[in-house]
């Protein structure tokens, strides 16, 4: 069971970054790279034709997990069979009452938002209302996540910094695949001027990318400070650890970005064909680290945060607590 | 390049499977604990590491012999939760409680105090 909503969650977020990262390109990337002047069916227009018909899909598979999500989460917090809960007022207590639901509700209405925004033309799929409703819909699940349940300004704070978290990682890592896209369309028509669009929106990635990852480690930051606790639990818990290693794959990222962006992009501006190939191969190369990074995060979910371990250490000979539907590792008492 | 880039993304995902999750976990109550109070105290409170969701956050009381004893107007507010007791006669006591946090996860948990005269 926790593995299937760990799958669905998955699929979720990932499906959900990749719409909020795919407009970011279209609009902040690839259409500024563009020269006035350029002819209908230039590459431009073939990448971001293409990038609308992933982000459809994406944006469909963000909403039949979103469904599967809320089935397996309504037995586990109301202790309701599903058929029960539809059933009776379970559904709609969910739904009104808790902040997963009204997150997902809110969430519902901004897919819907978006669809038509797709669905309803070739060009302004990729605007400013959309991107702002990519947005909400990326960092919304703040809200009911691990950084909510605080209160007051801290609370407030600590939400805010997920909220920053969730766009940065999606303005960064949701926007990679849609560079690929664009760097192996240039590879392959191979005009000058298409490789030229290729170099220029790869210098925009980089500077939109530098920028969000800037927010993204300053955000990170901030949040294991609520969830690690103390500099000590970096080495001794295993979350710690694991935080460690993230932040190791990270800063290997950057620097494959760096290396590779300040010497093949300045290449595929001037016409370098093999050079789009190369940084292509580099892009999906951090696309993998991006990958591997986020199944670092995908264990930290499932370990308890180092700052609350003590908690579970203190109560377990006073207080017998257990967590329900959670790893063997997590029972205890 | 295309699969590639799919099968990325939906391991992209699987790692995201769920960023970070802190639960609820009971930070201190009162009567604390494992504790013997003298007199019969008026409610039983229990204070949370998290916000909860009142929707499905329960507690209740049981005498020794494993009948419920409290007034059911268990209430949450924020971080805590508590239920009012009638005046009880000395003995062992269970409070239980399920928790749900704000973030969707469920812990529950119990634990005993001693009314003493």
């Amino acid at each position: 069971m926790t593995a299937l909503l760990a799958a669905t969650r998955a699929v979720h977020f990932g499906s959900s970054l990749l719409v909020f990262g795919g407009i970011v390109f279209a609009l902040l990337v690839s259409a500024p790279a563009w020269r006035r002047g350029d002819a209908r069916g230039f590459a431009p227009e073939v990448v971001e034709r293409r990038l609308r018909a992933v982000l459809a899909w994406a944006l469909a598979a963000s909403v039949v997990s979103a469904l599967v999500w809320l089935a397996l989460e309504v037995p586990l917090m109301s202790g309701e069979p599903l058929e029960e809960a539809i059933a009776g007022p379970t559904l709609g207590i969910v739904l009104r009452d808790t902040w997963f639901g009204r997150v997902l509700t809110a969430r519902a209405l901004l897919a819907a938002a978006l669809w038509i925004g797709f669905a309803a033309g070739s060009r302004g799929w990729a605007s400013r209302g959309s991107l702002l409703a990519a947005g909400a819909y990326v960092a919304l699940p703040a809200l009911a996540g691990h950084a909510a349940g605080g209160r007051g300004v801290e609370g407030a704070l600590r939400v805010a910094t997920d909220m920053v978290h969730l766009l940065a990682a999606g303005a960064w890592v949701g926007a990679l695949p849609g560079l690929v896209l664009a760097l192996s369309t240039a590879r392959r028509d191979g005009a000058e001027r298409t490789l030229g669009y290729a170099g220029r929106a790869t210098r925009r990635f980089s500077t939109l990318g530098a920028i969000s990852v800037s927010a993204l480690v300053a955000s990170g930051v901030g949040n294991s400070i609520y969830l690690v606790g103390s500099w000590s639990a970096l080495i001794d818990t295993r979350y710690g650890m694991l935080l460690v290693a993230k932040l190791a794959l990270v800063a290997a990222m950057l620097a494959l970005a760096a290396v590779n962006r300040t010497r093949l992009a300045p290449r595929v501006g001037r016409g370098d064909a093999r050079a789009a190939r190369s940084l292509a191969r580099n892009a999906l190369l951090e696309t993998a680290g991006g990958v591997a990074v986020i199944a670092i995060v995908g264990v930290l979910g499932i370990t308890v945060p180092a700052e609350h371990a003590s908690h579970m250490r203190l109560h377990s000979d006073t207080s017998r607590a257990i967590i329900p539907h959670s790893s063997p590792a997590h029972r205890h008492g | 390049m295309r699969r590639a880039l799919a099968a990325a993304w939906v391991a992209l995902g699987l790692a995201w499977s769920a960023h970070a999750s802190a639960h609820a976990f009971l930070d201190h109550a009162s009567p604390r604990v494992g504790s013997t109070v003298h007199g019969s105290p008026a409610d039983v409170r229990l204070w949370f590491t998290e916000e909860l969701e009142p929707a499905f956050s329960t507690l209740s009381v049981q005498d020794a012999a494993g009948k419920r004893i409290d007034k059911g107007d268990a209430r949450v507010i924020e971080d805590t939760i508590q239920v009012s007791l009638p005046t009880l006669a000395p003995g062992r006591y269970t409070v239980k409680w399920r928790a749900l946090s704000v973030d969707t996860h469920v812990t529950e948990g119990d634990f005993t105090f001693e009314v003493a005269p």
